[in-house]
């Protein structure tokens, strides 16, 4: 019976075990999932960041060669204003890149502290929920929107609004996490041995709720190109002539039937690295159940 | 009544489970038990004996990863393990009822009560009308009031007890001819335990059923099984006919378990005698006979070869697994009652608590009857230096929010906590002053260590926190860990390598950094195994009057802390209704729910039949 | 039940109300002057000072605020600055391709989602199990705005059997207005269905360990009815959140299908606001998308209270 198969583990106790960090790391890489997700995305950024240097072509220079084909000197080959579109993607690829690596950490570390200010201060703490909940209730591409009516359009927008989108996520998980620390006994033995709140908040509490966060850092990594992706494909993203994977895809889409490499190299992108984010998550999250 | 042929008939009973993906290691080993109709069977056992799994097999509920090596268990004379799914699905719930440990969690939380009884009825033929009838019928006979009205509530609508019968009422339904209960009353109160014992005494009487009762206590055994078997390390060590298993016990385990019970019916002694070492593991289980690390008569074949289950030859029922059986253990191995030391004949107060009412935290404490307005409403008491004062009380009667509030964790809504005459409502000073003063001891060695700290940091950080210098912080720490009986080659391990018992002992250790002189200990030995209970109760005892420590601890149960109190306090519903030395009280209790508590604890009867 | 309803009723009134001030501060966040923003670069001073008039700006903020809140609840939505139409009936006419889209995506990713989460959890075979896994882990890295490029140049471009685009309206061409519902809904049920079902899986997973199926077994139940009676009702709850959640998220993917294949709809709507400025239009589309969001997550919590006694009814556990 395999819904019942029963692991005889009904009395486990609620707190983890333990087991040194090397041997965290390798298990996570054990897995076909962890090792595929991480040749993934450090494939990709790897690529994108060295690409440029190794290429000649320039990704804003038109030419007179429009929508060829695959060649020698155009790998992809090119857009409809003769532009080379290999050039295009690892610029695009590398936009993706830096709008996500600033924003997403941005949003985790102050999500997560935000989330734990509660326990320094519960009026804070009940403000901070409310207001994540508030932003939790709008769709993440109206709010990119919004943010794009407010201030212009740009990598700027898409990276208030991935913050916008992303810490109340952090928020909340931080929040639960704490939630369920703070019944722990340890926490009580802290405050009577006299610890003060932010010693038992950093160095007590913080430390059994990370393995959580790694893996809700590696989940909205793969949601921030998401995002980016599609606020630039409705042209409210990444403003052109800078060139961006949703641009480019929705650009491409009128060339699908001659030349779907204009559409499908960015969606390969896309996937590959939402993907690679997704399988990292995947194992981040096995690997801390079986600690 | 009587039949010939036995309700239950377990012989040779094997079984084994997977740890990792390719070892496996016995749970259970050679296990022969019967039980007749109308009669009760106990197992009796720690963490690690096998009882569960025991009586899991006999449902053929066993965790996937476990599975049967051999034996056979046959009911009414036909081999449940032989069967089909599809038979033992029939049986069960027909024939053979389980009753189980902590019914909340047993209970699902969506469906109404009277549905989940229903439930068992219809599964095995009944229709829906007759089922709600009938649901309703069982209902009253488990002793719920009011069955009309509470039919159709919820499970977390009712309180532990009530739940506890109700689950009694699915496993009953059917008018099975066996019934098997794991651990009935464990999460229970001392007084709701003793009506639930006697509501399955009552049933095995109406029933002509026979009952297979698991339990860690040895109170309960004698206080209602015919017949008894002691489990150890997944072996029968021990069985009989429980008056003669009890009043001559012949395995060592059997006897050193019966002294560390904390009981009333002994003497009182200073000391508790403790079974040093702790039950094995599984995995790491010794050579020849598996008790052989604690065991005091221990001779080179109990380290080689497994002693069989025989019968002895003077009674016919009593069978023991012992190369021993029969020795009487030499005098060193039983504990002398240690006169007292010698102490200060009248010592000053260290706590002073005086008319104290604290208030309920915002979703916290279960409220218990109707709703009050304070969890502690008007508390006088007191601890000297160098005494214990016992506080006890059931679950919900707020000695837990007292704990919490003589360590400063709770504000109080009005009067006084003084320990060594400083305040918690004084300036930052005075009460940093008080955090070197007073310490708390946790119930739960799970959660009450950091499992990402070693062993070091744990003891450690209190050091540093409050400044001690850093060359002499080793030195300290290693003082502690003798204090408290441990090696310092925990020092690098984690929690999670550690036994309960130890990790209540770093614990212990924990509460000491600072020097302090009262410390208040919640319930700190209720997760432990009864063998290990002892040990940490010795110790407070020794620490207590090695260095002068006051001690407040709070239990559940009486009987603990017999061993341990000068004075013992009883709570009951906010209020503090006995509190005497703890002569008076054991012996001549003036309120009534002291009296309750001590005739429902089990064993009760025996002691009172001695008396 | 009237108590938690009436509750999360305020709740969500409370966060509507927010919402409503901060889309309203839109306008006013935009760098430089509302009324100068709003008549555009070519603006006379005189046409400046008209609009600033006209649209009620020279009063203070709060008040305007006030007055704006006032006069949607009255049904003035007001007219669109650079499309010259009420804004009321440019959403009548538009919201018909929105609707279609949202509500095919929603019984999609229901459907797919409890189907693939209940196989998921409860089949024996460790091929299925491991085959839908790895489905799910695709699917859920295909966000629409992929997939409906790839489902296009599949389907439309080299297998030409379903149309590229468009909106028919299902009372004009019900089987047209199918056809060309099927690739959008599909790729933006895409994402959502895998979550679903891994949440239920989980959920259903962590369920059968709980002690109360021991009871049940204990009972004499079989495995259907165990699943069926006792697993699947307790696990359901994170799953309808969740839900509650995602079709919330569906009317942001619905802009963005409409974008891929081309559908006049409420989101393209949106986005051509916001590139013309078009403060008033954009303001009242995002207050609709934020409503129906807050209302789908309300109403699932209301489910999840109508199954849960314990949500709905105090105890004294």
């Amino acid at each position: 019976m395999s819904v019942i198969v029963r692991t005889g583990e009904t009395s486990a106790p609620t707190v983890p075990t333990r087991r040194p960090q090397r041997r965290y790391v390798a298990a996570v890489l054990r897995t076909p999932r962890g090792l595929i997700g991480l040749v993934l995305v450090v494939g990709i950024i790897l690529v994108a960041v060295v690409g440029p240097w190794v290429i000649p072509q320039d990704a804003l220079t038109q030419g007179p060669d429009a929508l060829v084909g695959p060649s020698g000197t155009h790998w992809l080959g090119t857009d409809e204003v003769g532009r080379d579109l290999f050039a295009r993607l690892l610029v695009g690829t590398r936009v993706d890149l830096v709008v996500t690596l600033i924003a997403v950490p941005i949003s985790g570390v102050l999500g997560t502290l935000l989330g734990m200010v509660g326990m320094l201060n519960r009026f804070a703490g009940s403000f901070c929920q409310r207001l994540f909940d508030v932003l939790l209730g709008v769709p993440a591409v109206i709010l990119g929107i919004a943010v794009a009516l407010a201030v212009s359009p740009g990598m700027g927008s898409v990276i208030i609004a991935i913050v916008l989108v992303t810490m109340p996520k952090f928020g909340k998980q931080s929040r639960t996490a704490l939630l369920g620390q703070l019944p722990q006994e340890y926490v009580a033995a802290a405050e009577v041995l006299g610890y003060p709140r932010s010693r038992i908040m950093f160095r007590h509490v913080l430390p059994n709720i990370l393995d959580a966060i790694f893996v809700r850092f590696a989940v909205e990594m793969a949601q921030a190109v998401v995002v980016e992706g599609g606020l630039s494909l409705i042209g409210l993203g990444i403003q052109p002539p800078q060139p961006s994977l949703g641009a480019m895809i929705k650009s491409g889409s009128t060339y699908l039937f001659d030349h779907p490499l204009y559409s499908m190299a960015p969606v390969v992108v896309v996937v590959g690295l939402v993907a690679g984010y997704l399988l990292l998550a995947d194992a981040l999250n096995e690997a801390n159940l079986r600690r | 009544m009587t039949t010939d042929v036995p309700v239950l008939e377990i012989d040779g009973l094997t079984v084994d489970i997977a740890i990792d993906d390719d070892r496996r290691v016995p749970v259970i080993a050679d296990v022969a038990l019967s039980v007749g109709a109308g009669e009760i069977l106990g197992i009796v056992g720690e963490s690690g004996s096998g009882k569960s799994m025991t009586a899991m097999s006999i449902m053929r509920m066993l965790p996937g990863a476990a599975s049967v090596r051999h034996g056979s268990v046959r009911y009414a004379g036909r081999d449940l393990l032989a069967m089909s799914e599809s038979e033992m699905t029939a049986l069960r719930g027909e024939e053979i009822g389980m009753i189980f440990q902590d019914p909340l969690a047993f209970l699902n939380p969506l469906m109404t009560v009277g549905q989940q009884i229903a439930e068992v009825l219809v599964l095995h033929g009944t229709d829906r009308r007759r089922a709600r009838a009938r649901a309703l019928e069982l209902l009253r006979l488990v002793g719920v009031r009011d069955p009309e009205s509470r039919i159709d509530d919820y499970p977390h609508q009712f309180s532990g007890g009530m739940r506890q019968r109700v689950i009694i009422a699915i496993a009953v339904a059917n008018n099975p001819a066996l019934l098997i209960a794991d651990e009935p009353t464990t999460a229970l109160d001392v007084t709701v335990q003793a009506e639930i014992l006697q509501l399955l005494t009552r049933l095995r009487d109406d029933l002509g059923a026979g009952l297979v009762l698991i339990t860690h206590d040895i109170g309960i055994v004698e206080e209602v099984c015919d017949s008894v078997a002691v489990m150890y390390a997944g072996r029968i060590v021990e069985h009989g006919r429980t008056a003669d298993v009890l009043r001559q016990p012949r395995h060592p385990y059997t006897r050193a378990l019966m002294r560390s019970t904390p009981r009333l019916g002994l003497a009182d002694r200073r000391r508790l005698p403790a079974i040093p070492g702790q039950p094995p593991d599984l995995a790491r289980r010794p050579a020849g006979c598996a008790f052989h690390p604690r065991c005091p008569l221990a001779s080179e074949q109990c380290t080689a070869e497994e002693p069989p289950l025989i019968r002895l030859h003077d009674a016919e029922a009593h069978r023991v697994a012992c190369w021993a059986a029969g020795e009487t253990e030499p005098p060193a191995a039983v504990e002398v009652a240690a006169p007292p030391p010698v102490r200060e004949t009248d010592p000053s107060p260290i706590l002073e608590v005086r008319d104290l009412r604290v208030g309920y935290q915002r979703r916290s404490l279960l409220r218990r009857g109707g709703p009050r307005d304070y969890a502690v409403d008007g508390v006088d008491l007191h601890v000297r230096r160098g005494r214990a004062l016992g506080l006890v009380g059931e679950s919900g009667c707020g000695k837990s929010t007292l704990a919490r509030t003589v360590v400063g964790l709770l504000t109080p809504s009005s009067g006084e906590v003084r320990v060594a005459g400083g305040s918690w409502t004084g300036g930052r000073r005075e009460r940093a002053a008080l955090r070197r003063t007073v310490q708390m001891v946790f119930q739960d060695p799970y959660s009450s260590l950091n499992p990402r700290q070693t062993i070091g940091t744990i003891l450690t950080e209190p050091l540093i926190v409050h400044g001690l210098h850093r060359d002499d912080r080793p030195g300290r720490v290693e003082e502690l860990l003798g204090l408290v009986g441990l090696s310092t080659s925990l020092l690098d391990r984690y929690p999670y390598q550690l036994s309960g018992g130890q990790r209540q002992r770093v614990g212990i250790a924990r509460a000491l950094t600072l020097e302090p002189e009262l410390i208040v200990a919640d319930e700190p030995v209720s997760a432990l195994d009864v063998s290990v209970q002892a040990q940490v109760i010795n110790l407070l005892a020794d620490l207590r009057d090695k260095l002068g420590l006051g001690i407040l601890f709070i239990a559940h149960d009486l009987s603990v802390v017999r061993h341990l109190c000068d004075e013992v306090a009883v709570m009951q519903r906010g209020h503090i209704v006995e509190y005497a030395d703890t002569a008076s009280v054991f012996e001549s209790p003036q309120h009534p729910y002291t009296r309750s508590l001590l005739a429902a604890a089990p064993g009760a009867r025996t002691v009172k039949e001695q008396l | 039940m009237i108590r938690y309803t009436l509750r999360r009723l305020t709740g969500a009134i409370g966060v509507l109300l927010i919402a409503s001030v901060a889309v309203f501060a839109l306008l006013h966040l935009a760098p430089g002057d509302p009324a100068t923003v709003l008549a555009g670069p070519d603006a006379t001073p005189q046409t400046v000072a008209a609009i600033r008039h006209q649209l009620g700006l020279d009063q203070s903020v709060p008040h305007q605020y006030v007055s704006w809140i006032g006069q949607l609840f009255s049904g003035h939505l007001g007219d669109s600055y650079t499309i010259h139409q009420p804004i009321g009936s440019l959403i009548a006419q538009r919201v018909g391709s929105t609707l279609q889209l949202t509500v095919a995506a929603t019984v999609l990713t229901l459907v797919l989602g409890v189907a693939m989460g209940v196989a998921l959890a409860t089949s024996r075979r460790r091929v299925v199990t491991q085959t839908l896994d790895y489905l799910a882990t695709l699917a859920l890295a295909l966000p629409p705005f992929v997939s409906g490029v790839i489902l296009i140049f599949l389907f439309a471009v080299v297998w030409k059997v379903l149309p590229s685009g468009g909106y028919v309206a299902l009372g004009q061409q019900p089987g047209e207005a199918l056809r060309r519902l099927i690739l959008p809904s599909i790729a933006m049920a895409l994402p959502s269905a895998p979550v679903i079902a891994r949440l239920l899986a989980a959920e259903m997973r962590r369920v059968a360990q709980q002690e109360f199926v021991l009871t049940a077994i204990a009972k004499g139940a079989g495995r259907r009815w165990i699943t069926w009676r006792h697993i699947v009702p307790n696990s359901v709850g994170p799953a309808i959140i969740e839900l509650g959640i995602r079709i919330g998220q569906l009317l942001g993917g619905a802009i963005i299908a409409e974008a891929i294949f081309a559908r006049a709809g409420l989101g393209s709507l949106l986005v051509q606001a916001v590139e013309s400025r078009d403060y008033r239009l954009a303001q009242v589309l995002l207050l609709l998308a934020i409503s129906a969001a807050i209302l789908t997550q309300l109403v699932a919590e209301l489910c999840i209270a109508a199954i849960d006694p314990r949500v709905r009814v105090g105890g004294t556990a």
